[in-house]
């Protein structure tokens, strides 16, 4: 370090621009976005690490919607599912992508169908035989006030057969399928033909699940309700 | 600029804030190698790049992705412990800005991260290692207190104080204008962060619930807030008030930390606003406690 003859703390030029033009650039380049505020909303544009912190200036109602996903067991209980089961990067991130997805590009089934993987391999998953996206609308007053997080109303964007046969439903389904076949062949015909629903099931159970259109439900899980 | 120019720094002030932005850094990274390993493979088409990443137009392949978090790691290590800092202060700086935005090209950004890239940005491309550093302790170098240690600190204090100016702009620039001080709209978004916390199965703080028939308060922290926000650059012009915004922003955070669940992590542990107080002082009490 360089000290003049008064003592004075020296600090050479060179230095000085350099740092003048570092600042200036580094918190230029941090106030530039700003602008975003002034452009039209479907115009904005947000970035990282620069950004224009909108967050917290979207218009906030009594009702917002949510897009979620839901787990419906063999007995027709259904339960949300956790962020964790649905994606990595934590449940902001998660939200963000299922929203993104199901609504903004409008391919629920696509979401859907690449999510019965991530279940099937789940065991805390085990229970469950369909899933479904959902789109809720939520009087966030009431959700609040009640301490009861339901939705007002709801709207399936599209949902997957998980092809997963609790145990003792397969008897049940075969046993419902034989009534059917008896009705329409032989009985002799009927026995076997009643290992057809068998076969049936446990391939489904194996098969990857295939997406079904909007709130439309297996055959399977139906028949299992 | 303001006081950019000659207020003389100790230079272990400066290298204190880069040890422990450099530790805070190393403990969020290493916490989330797992998280982040799976993030990058996420599937491509929710691949939206933010940032430098933005030169890609597709995933880099998840091995790459993977080495260059574990780069990240290792600068980290090597930044906060000063070692060769004229060359790993400028790297480190540039993987974690990328290891971040890539963090942030999937669908989200989380904008608590802004500052920690931008104060990492100062601190590498500064001489924050001449002092509590392994360099500082190889050479035996103590430097006598210089304005080259100052304006990193001060620097990192006006992108601090941006941070929130540029929030609370963007609040009152927003559909509700000036009457977001009311309140309401901050009363909302904690209750549909509640809302949407319940949906994906991570219970919303029980004071969500109890403070929301309080309109009163809602509008005291809506004030508050746009206060702390819009007048943050003021901490700047004295050293007073900048420590009592430091302080205020602080108490803001673990607010929105027990009222919404949020974790502003970087803002929460403190070391965010480690630049604004003359922390050296910890290491001289450590000093005479031997």
């Amino acid at each position: 370090m360089s000290r003049d003859v008064t003592n004075e703390v020296t600090w050479s030029q060179r230095e000085r621009k350099w740092v003048r033009l570092f600042a200036v650039t580094v918190l230029g380049a941090m106030l530039v976005p700003v602008r975003q505020n002034w452009r039209p909303v479907e115009k904005r544009t947000d970035g990282f690490p620069f950004s224009y912190y909108p967050m917290f200036s979207k218009r906030r109602r009594q009702y917002a919607n949510v897009v979620f996903a839901v787990g419906i067991s063999a007995d027709g209980s259904r339960r949300r599912l956790r962020h964790s089961l649905l994606g990595t990067g934590g449940l902001n991130q998660v939200r963000h992508q299922i929203y993104r997805v199901a609504l903004t590009e409008e391919r629920a089934d696509d979401y859907v169908t690449a999510l019965v993987p991530r279940l099937l391999a789940n065991p805390s998953c085990d229970d469950l035989v369909r899933v479904e996206i959902i789109r809720g609308e939520f009087d966030l007053d009431e959700c609040l006030l009640t301490h009861q997080v339901e939705a007002a109303t709801e709207t399936v964007l599209a949902s997957a057969d998980l092809g997963r046969v609790p145990a003792g439903t397969a008897e049940l389904t075969a046993a419902a399928e034989l009534v059917t076949a008896e009705e329409l062949i032989p009985t002799s015909e009927a026995a076997g033909a009643a290992e057809t629903p068998t076969a049936t099931a446990t391939a489904t159970a194996e098969a990857p699940a295939t997406a079904q259109g909007r709130a439309s439900t297996s055959d399977l899980a139906g028949a299992a309700q | 600029m303001i006081k950019l120019r000659a207020v003389a720094t100790p230079a272990a002030r400066l290298g204190l804030v880069r040890a422990l932005v450099g530790g805070y850094t190393f403990y969020y990274l290493a916490r989330r190698r797992k998280m982040l390993r799976e993030v990058v493979r996420t599937d491509p088409e929710l691949f939206t790049p933010v940032g430098p990443v933005r030169a890609l137009s597709r995933p880099v392949p998840a091995p790459v992705a993977d080495t260059l978090n574990d780069a990240t790691l290792v600068s980290t290590a090597l930044f906060t412990l000063g070692v060769g800092h004229r060359l790993i202060g400028p790297v480190h700086s540039a993987l974690l800005g990328w290891t971040l935005s890539y963090r942030n090209s999937w669908s989200m950004i989380f904008h608590s991260d802004n500052s920690l890239v931008l104060h990492t940005l100062v601190l590498g491309v500064s001489r924050s290692a001449d002092a509590v550093s392994a360099d500082a302790l190889a050479t035996g170098r103590r430097p006598d207190p210089h304005p080259r240690y100052g304006w990193p600190l001060t620097l990192m204090n006006a992108l601090s104080t941006s941070v929130y100016l540029l929030s609370g702009i963007a609040k009152v620039k927003g559909p509700s204008g000036a009457s977001w001080v009311r309140g309401d709209s901050m009363r909302r978004q904690v209750a549909i962060d509640s809302v949407r916390k319940e949906v994906f199965g991570s219970p919303a703080p029980k004071m969500a619930y109890a403070l929301y028939r309080q309109r009163a308060l809602f509008t005291l922290f809506a004030a508050g807030s746009l206060v702390v926000e819009l007048f943050a650059p003021v901490g700047l012009l004295n050293r007073k008030l900048g420590r009592l915004w430091a302080v205020s922003a602080f108490g803001m955070h673990w607010g929105i930390r027990v009222i919404m669940g949020i974790r502003f992590r970087y803002q929460m542990s403190g070391v965010s606003f480690a630049s604004w107080f003359e922390v050296e002082r910890v290491l001289d009490l450590v000093r005479r406690a031997r």
